[in-house]
């Protein structure tokens, strides 16, 4: 080696335990039925049926048994067309409404005393109370729709301040002070911290709602569909931010999105859904260019 | 230890299943069986559309093997295992840490500088951003882009000088084995001097590689030893 | 037969009677709970006092001692009412002074004597529910309680603080009972809220609109939501004292002068006011205009 243009510290011992580790999260045979749900919800629904709508009840299964695991630091990138469960499953993981049946486990190691004593313990059983205070701790969430997310009649730093607050934040100034260094994390001006996020821009909104997820430094971080709508530099820019969040704070994410190129670019795991059943999964790039199942084929030869 | 390969492939075959066209079958390669050993550099030849783009691919995981097994002695991982068949967990965590991979296009997000883009492998394992930061801009100046280049988004930059970006972005990590699917298409002769010149430093420094050059010339250069593809099949040279 | 003996004592039936004692108790054995009650219809419009007034038929006594005060004013139109009402169905005492006093039926005042383990303080409440103001949905609300989600509250303090420089409601101040329920502890001004803290007399609080009754027992926590660096402070009339009776450190009133267009202040507490004047013999210190004008306006 002549001079030191390569990495002179190469790879770090410690890093060989990095892809090892257990789970963060492991969901298994998540179900959501929305309507009467009969006994035949599950088996007259699903691609093969061409169908989420069960014939015999009419209820709308918009999860049939899902199972996903999330390891630590990555990105997992959810694909699917409009009504294929994608936001219905974000939605769940982050307690928005109750699932019909199915399990989710976190890792011990997060789930330490601090948050809550239930160690292997299915979370979805555990109290709303309980499951808040999982939510607020260890997960953020940032929605499509920035009316989702933020409370537009409250200030930006409010909003921030809101899960802190909830975390136990009592302290005025420390809030303040805490929401500006988010903000400036997300490239929000700081002088707006008082300004009602109605007078944002849409890009704007997103990453207050970003800012606001990550204020409790949660562990998970569900991005649902945050770059749709937002005209492409800023949609750069999210991306970008959302990229660096990650490399910095070691957050695991799911991303959803309709976008493939979102996708390529965010996520290392892909997983693929139709009717709320998950057809394909698999590393990004194979599911990009060597799909198996003739949904997720037709999926990447539709891509402009 | 010396006779212990670093990649092995064993009655590799790939073929495509097209869903769309009534499941029609394409053959991407077949019985493909070779073996690189670290610091041996292996090259693939043959005319377009004989699958070797898909065999590179397939190492890389991109493809998933129909049939066969690609063995790989992972350092960070199990040991000796089928890349083809290990959890994808596992395939990025070789990918991160132990193959490279190569290829005609850049892939990154918009906006971000060029530097940054090369920096972030290392920054992700650990450099200090300051350092990694210095060695990457010292590299892509080795390899002649202009340093008013370095803070530009590269998505501006022409075809040449992303595909030095593309290169230096793998290289500057030094992988264990690094697959190559002609990373030297798009540059004049005085760069791709500069770059095979950098491949044989990895190369001394025990990197294995796996690569397409269509230029002969380039080939002969870079390769230990050539297999020739014709149609999915492998021909013995 | 006299015609108002045909009414049962307290005017209202011993059934009813009943329900709202044991709502009472259930209140006192869950600080802070709102528990719903069914109540009653009475010769007053609801929204004039008919919470407080069906707790205090439901508790007096013939022995009883009753005080009625509406912001402090033993004879404003809606006391003076209520406290004819209450005597003309059960012939019990009536005074003005807090000390002798048994049973008090308060509106948004709590009277500045300290009061003891015997009296029992009913408060007139027009809207029960401290999270009205930030949640519309009841469901939502009762929720939140259940869960003690109260981070809503506390938002809506820090923006208050945010846009005003401090909390800027001044009665209705929100008080967490017991460490758990937040109570709204009717609109009482924040002078008074330190005074439930470790009171040694039963709060009883009654909304007859909004069907619910809630309480505080003697000697329970009771702490204003303040933040660490907001803290929670009542008025200050500092270098201020009653026109009247020359009192400091008390809720006064602010009144103007018609005739001398001049800022004044008097207790707000009439009863405690005629204490202190009549006892210091210092009535004279102003005239008598003004004890008509510190009389609070009912509705």
């Amino acid at each position: 080696m002549t001079n030191n243009i390569y990495n002179p510290y190469l790879i770090r011992e410690d890093e060989k335990l990095k892809g090892l580790t257990e789970p963060y999260v492991s969901i298994q045979n998540l179900t959501k039925i929305f309507g009467p749900s009969c006994p035949m919800c599950i088996e007259q629904t699903g691609p093969e049926h061409e169908t989420n709508k069960c014939c015999t009840c009419g209820s709308i299964v918009a999860l049939r048994k899902i199972s996903i695991e999330l390891y630590p630091n990555e990105i997992l990138g959810i694909i699917g067309e409009s009504g294929s469960g994608k936001s219905t499953l974000v939605r769940l993981l982050h307690f928005d409404m109750d699932v019909t049946y199915g399990e989710m486990y976190l890792d011990p190691l997060i789930l330490c005393q601090e948050v809550i004593d239930h160690t292997k313990k299915d979370i979805f059983t555990l109290s709303a109370f309980e499951k808040r205070k999982i939510r607020n701790k260890l997960i953020g969430i940032v929605y499509q729709n920035p009316y989702m997310g933020l409370k537009m009649d409250i200030s930006c730093g409010g909003n921030i301040a809101e899960k802190l607050i909830e975390y136990g934040w009592r302290n005025v100034n420390a809030i303040r002070t805490r929401a500006m260094e988010l903000l400036n994390r997300t490239e929000v001006p700081i002088d707006r911290i008082d300004h009602s996020p109605k007078t944002f821009s849409g890009g704007m909104q997103q990453r207050v709602q970003i800012a606001k997820a990550l204020s409790t430094n949660p562990k998970i971080l569900l991005l649902d569909e945050v770059t749709t709508g937002l005209d492409l530099s800023v949609q750069a820019k999210v991306l970008d931010l959302i990229k660096k969040i990650q490399e910095k704070l070691k957050i695991t994410m799911i991303v959803v999105s309709h976008d493939l190129g979102v996708i390529r670019l965010l996520a290392t795991r892909t997983v693929v859904m139709k009717y709320g059943t998950i057809v394909e999964a698999g590393l990004t790039d194979q599911i990009l260019e060597d799909p198996q199942h003739p949904y997720t084929q037709l999926l990447v030869n539709s891509q402009l | 230890m010396e006779n212990h390969y670093l990649l092995r492939l064993e009655h590799a075959a790939k073929t495509f299943v097209l869903h769309g066209l009534g499941g029609k079958k394409i053959m991407g390669f077949r019985d493909i069986n070779f073996t690189v050993r670290r610091g041996e550099s292996v090259g693939l030849a043959g005319p377009s559309g004989s699958g070797k783009s898909s065999i590179i691919k397939s190492i890389y995981r991109t493809y998933l093997l129909s049939h066969g097994h690609i063995w790989y002695d992972s350092k960070y991982y199990d040991g000796i295992v089928d890349i083809s068949k290990i959890p994808e967990r596992a395939v990025h965590l070789i990918r991160t840490n132990e193959i490279g991979y190569i290829s005609q296009f850049l892939r990154v997000i918009p906006r971000v500088a060029a530097v940054e883009i090369v920096a972030e492998p290392l920054i992700r394992n650990g450099v200090p951003e300051v350092e990694a930061k210095k060695v990457s801009s010292d590299l892509l100046k080795r390899l002649l882009l202009p340093e008013n280049l370095h803070d530009a988004y590269p998505s501006t930059f022409s075809g040449g000088e992303q595909q030095k970006i593309n290169i230096a972005k793998t290289i500057v990590w030094r992988p264990r084995l690094l697959l190559l699917d002609e990373p030297t298409a798009s540059l004049d002769t005085h760069s791709v001097s500069i770059v095979m010149g950098l491949l044989k430093e990895l190369k001394e420094g025990g990197t294995a590689m796996v690569g397409i050059f269509h230029d002969a010339q380039i080939m002969n250069d870079f390769a230990d030893t050539v297999y020739n593809i014709d149609r999915g099949f492998y021909v013995e040279q | 037969m006299n015609r108002k003996n045909r009414y049962n004592f307290a005017f209202i039936d011993e059934d009813a009677k009943r329900e709202i004692r044991r709502k009472i108790l259930k209140a006192v054995a869950i600080p802070g709970y709102q528990v719903p009650f069914a109540s009653r219809e009475l010769p007053i419009a609801r929204g004039w006092g008919t919470g407080g007034l069906q707790v205090t038929l439901a508790l007096i006594g013939p022995t009883d001692c009753l005080k009625v005060i509406d912001q402090g004013c033993d004879d404003s139109v809606n006391a003076v009412n209520i406290k004819h009402f209450v005597q003309s169905v059960t012939n019990v005492k009536i005074t003005t002074d807090t000390t002798k006093a048994t049973l008090i039926q308060t509106r948004h005042r709590i009277p500045e004597e300290p009061m003891n383990e015997n009296q029992i303080l009913v408060l007139q409440v027009p809207i029960p529910e401290a999270l009205r103001n930030v949640e519309p949905s009841e469901r939502q609300t009762r929720r939140m309680h259940a869960e003690g989600d109260y981070t809503r509250l506390w938002l809506y303090l820090y923006e208050d603080i945010v846009k005003y420089g401090d909390v800027s409601i001044g009665a209705r101040y929100p008080v967490l009972v017991n460490g758990r329920y937040i109570m709204d502890p009717s609109p009482i001004p924040r002078w008074d809220i330190p005074k439930l803290h470790m009171a040694e007399t039963l709060f009883i609080f009654s909304a007859g609109r909004e069907k619910r009754i809630y309480a505080i027992p003697p000697y329970t926590d009771v702490k204003p939501l303040e933040f660490e660096d907001y803290k929670f402070c009542v008025e200050d009339f500092k270098g201020k004292q009653c026109a009247r009776c020359g009192s400091k450190g008390v809720f006064l009133d602010e009144i103007i002068d018609d005739e001398t267009g001049k800022r004044i202040y008097v207790c707000s507490d009439t009863g405690y006011c005629h204490k202190v004047a009549s006892k210091s013999k210092r009535k004279n210190a102003i005239s008598q205009n003004y004890q008509y004008k510190t009389a609070g306006s009912a509705g």
